[in-house]
């Protein structure tokens, strides 16, 4: 296990420089510009302090936000296939900020896409408990049932507003940016909107990461082993729902890649999430910002973050798939 | 109904009489309708769930399984209710791993032991939480004959050093043979308890059971 993390380890010291050193203007003016800034009197805008820096910053956050939350939802649903975005809460957090994008709030209000986008979250949750409470136990099948009902209507929603909408095309390609998943033009902004909130859910999830397990054998064990499991998982959902607002608030929706990366991880580690979780931030930081550097690397202008994880998780998730299905067989 | 040290109990009944739904509501893991859980005069139920579980562990008849952890993983989440630490106390799980006869097995995944080696990794997860009072859920059910009799060895052990041993069983034969005493349930009340002679007599076999006789 220990090797996992050194590997991991040096592949973040090789991706970070190389993340932050590439781009249009040659490094030893950007260099230089950036000792001035932090040394000196100047107050130039300096790509590597104002650009770079944050861009990574927020990429390592939302790679190891949604890593960790796909991991705590597979464990909590008892489903290697399940995601942060199986409640819906995603769908909400997303439904918020297109509402937030539409009426200019942001361009007044700096924080308000990540207020938005929390908000959206949060209130999901809260609706999803409630309608789970409304018809009778709040067990998973029912917790999962309503979330997918709500994905569809939040989903439906949005799309009817973005289609009453599409004449005004500016705001549609603002929205269609955004919702693609993008690290352009991120600033330290971005950064203050994420950063409380993923350093919350991370360290809600890793604090109960021991319940985790527990909770993966199933609702009626944990019990009997002592966890409180409607207080841990509602907790759980809370962590997850703290990084999925995060990620959308920095960087639109991102999807699959909750769902594949665990469960990659667990093949190679096992579903032990002492291991799987500190093995999900670290492996999903690396690997989001990987695919960005990729992506500049080779101007694939056409492309964003969301499109090309959404292509990979896909291609992975097909591979994956027939191991799955035998697995579903033999249990059958 | 009532169970003290010392003794081991048998729950039998026909199919559906609430054999297993009354072990979960001993654990707390189902709320009672009716009645109450008491430990040492005190209301257990109204404890918390660590300590609940302290008092009370349960071997489930078929746990389902959803990711292959090992089978120390799964027997060492036994320590939970005493600390969060559950690779703590590894003298215990080994223990624990050896007296059930699967300490060869802990790397192996729990996905890739048979049925009954399972049945006894939960049993070993049991034994692992040190509480006073072991409920059993069919517990031999996939074992066979050997391992079956080195439960109910293991069994009577646990009981002679004082711990309270409460096992549904659908083979009366067994029951009778092992068991101290014996609590009938039928459709979700204790018909009687005491001794195996005691509670089934010819009425309440052909009232319970619908037949004439417990041999099959």
């Amino acid at each position: 296990m220990k090797k996992y993390f050194v590997y991991l380890f040096t592949i973040l010291l090789a991706v970070v420089p190389l993340t932050l050193v590439m781009g249009d203007t040659p490094w030893d003016i950007v260099w230089k510009g950036a000792m001035d800034r932090l040394f000196g009197n100047s107050q130039q805008w300096n790509p590597l302090l104002d650009e770079r820096l944050p861009r990574l910053i927020v990429i390592l956050c939302s790679g190891a936000s949604l890593g960790v939350s796909g991991a705590v939802m597979q464990s909590l649903f008892h489903n290697p296939l399940a995601s942060p975005s199986v409640l819906g809460v995603s769908c909400g957090g997303s439904l918020f900020v297109v509402v937030t994008i539409i009426f200019g709030w942001h361009l007044h209000y700096p924080y308000s896409i990540p207020i938005a986008a929390f908000s959206g979250c949060l209130l999901t949750l809260l609706l999803i408990y409630m309608l789970t409470r409304y018809s009778g136990e709040v067990n998973l099948y029912n917790l999962i049932l309503t979330g997918v009902a709500l994905s569809t209507l939040l989903v439906a929603v949005q799309g009817a507003i973005m289609y009453a909408l599409r004449d005004r095309w500016q705001l549609i390609q603002t929205i269609t940016e955004w919702v693609s998943g993008s690290t352009v033009d991120r600033s330290w902004k971005h950064v203050h909107m994420q950063l409380p909130l993923t350093l919350v859910g991370l360290f809600g999830c890793w604090n109960y990461r021991h319940e985790i397990n527990i909770l993966a054998l199933g609702e009626e064990e944990a019990n009997s082993l002592g966890v409180d499991v409607l207080k841990v998982r509602w907790r759980l959902f809370l962590c997850v729902s703290l990084l999925t607002a995060g990620t959308i608030a920095a960087v639109g929706f991102i999807s699959f890649f909750g769902l594949v990366l665990p469960h990659i991880l667990r093949k190679i580690c096992g579903p032990d999430n002492r291991k799987l979780i500190p093995l999900c931030m670290l492996s999903g930081g690396i690997a989001l910002a990987v695919m960005d550097f990729t992506l500049r690397f080779f101007e694939l202008n056409s492309f964003s973050l969301g499109n090309i994880s959404a292509i990979i998780g896909g291609i992975f998730f097909l591979i994956l798939l027939p191991q799955v299905q035998r697995k579903a067989v033999q249990s059958c | 109904m009532a169970f003290s040290p010392g003794i081991l109990y048998g729950i039998i009944g026909p199919n559906g009489s609430g054999k297993s739904t009354l072990l979960k509501t001993m654990t707390g893991v189902w709320k009672p309708t009716e009645g109450k859980v008491f430990w040492q005069d005190e209301e257990l139920l109204k404890k918390e769930r660590t300590e609940i579980s302290k008092v009370v562990s349960l071997v489930p008849q078929t746990p389902m399984i959803h990711f292959d952890f090992s089978v120390e993983d799964i027997v060492s989440m036994g320590r939970y209710p005493h600390g969060k630490s559950v690779g703590a106390r590894v003298d215990i799980i080994e223990w624990a791993l050896r007296i059930v006869d699967v300490l060869h097995l802990r790397h192996r995944k729990i996905t890739q032991v048979s049925s009954g080696e399972r049945q006894r990794v939960y049993i070993a997860r049991a034994l692992v939480t040190e509480s006073p009072v072991l409920l059993l859920d069919e517990p031999t059910t996939n074992l066979d004959i050997r391992h079956k009799s080195d439960i109910w060895k293991l069994l009577r052990m646990l009981v002679d050093q004082g711990k309270i041993v409460v096992v549904t069983n659908h083979d009366l034969r067994v029951t009778e043979k092992f068991c101290d005493e014996v609590a009938l349930l039928n459709q979700g009340r204790c018909v009687r308890q005491g001794s195996f002679g005691e509670v089934l007599t010819q009425d309440v076999i052909e009232e319970v059971f619908g037949v004439s006789t417990l041999e099959v």
